[in-house]
């Protein structure tokens, strides 16, 4: 029991013998560029964010192509759709 | 600097200003998130986003408290909001295992952290103390971590997790209890 106890005290006395590290250099690095980038105004976007934003844009612009073939498509049946009519309409009052 | 000074320059948008609080705070910065999240890569990325949301929102600060006490705050809850997203992309993972039917090989969290500010000595007795304090519910880890291995005061904590002093003691007591109860079971299942 007294050496489980012992083991259990020194595993969370570990905690004291836990040294600072160093901040990478290269991390201090990036850090200020980013900052340097928003004041010069560019917009710096987290490239998983990059990504995911070009891929809706890409889902948004294919949409609205569908849309926009889908509307002309049923305006030009709609046409062909007036024309039968006319012509139907024509051929009936000629008959008159 | 005095501390008011550089708050006014940092206000002001004074770039020499941002890159002295990196000097002064960077390695705090990056120690607790590292401590907390148990990972280089994450610590890495977390602190940048703490100081790019210290840039962004430095005129909101109200100087209420301490300059080190806000941006503590910030890395701590930045390293717990990144727990909780990596915590829901595993259980995602995990329904989209079920419904797949897909027994490929999935990532296992081990917890073998190497932590780089320990001796070569301590290395095993570390991973064993981190896989524990990963256990722990994230208040009590925070006050835990930011008391045993950042060596903050009761007080420091208290304020940094806007929280009271004796929610701090009873958070600690806690953890350590919590500690004691994971390290007995490994111990239990590793002397078998």
């Amino acid at each position: 029991m007294k050496s489980k106890d012992n083991w259990i005290e020194s595993i969370i006395n570990t905690t004291v013998e836990i040294n600072t590290v160093k901040m990478p250099f290269d991390l201090s690095k990036k850090i200020t560029e980013k900052i340097n980038g928003f004041n010069a105004g560019v917009l710096i976007i987290n490239p998983k964010i990059k990504w995911s934003m070009a891929a809706a844009i890409a889902l948004l612009i294919s949409l609205n192509t569908i849309i926009i073939l889908q509307y002309k498509k049923s305006v030009s049946e709609n046409k062909l759709e007036t024309s039968t009519f006319q012509k139907k309409y024509f051929d009936y009052t000629e008959q008159f | 600097m005095e501390e008011k000074q550089l708050i006014s320059e940092l206000k002001n948008g004074n770039q020499p200003a941002f890159k002295l609080l990196i000097e002064l705070f960077g390695c705090k910065v990056f120690n607790i998130c590292l401590n907390l999240l148990q990972s280089n890569e994450d610590a890495e990325d977390i602190s940048q986003e703490v100081f790019v949301s210290i840039f962004q929102s430095i005129n909101q600060f109200k100087e209420e408290s301490k300059l080190s006490t806000w941006i503590y705050r910030i890395a701590v809850t930045k390293s717990l909001d990144h727990i909780r997203m990596k915590k829901r992309k595993k259980r995602f993972a995990f329904f989209q295992l079920i419904s797949n039917n897909d027994y490929g090989e999935t990532k296992v969290d081990i917890g073998h952290f190497d932590h780089p500010g320990v001796k070569l000595e301590n290395k095993e007795r570390s991973k064993i103390l981190f896989k524990a304090i990963d256990t722990l519910p994230e208040n009590q880890k925070s006050a835990f971590v930011l008391h045993k291995i950042e060596d903050l005061s009761y007080r420091e904590i208290a304020e940094i997790l806007a929280t009271s002093l004796s929610s701090v003691e009873s958070l600690i007591f806690r953890a350590k209890k919590n500690l004691r109860k994971t390290l007995l079971e490994y111990y239990e299942k590793n002397e078998k």
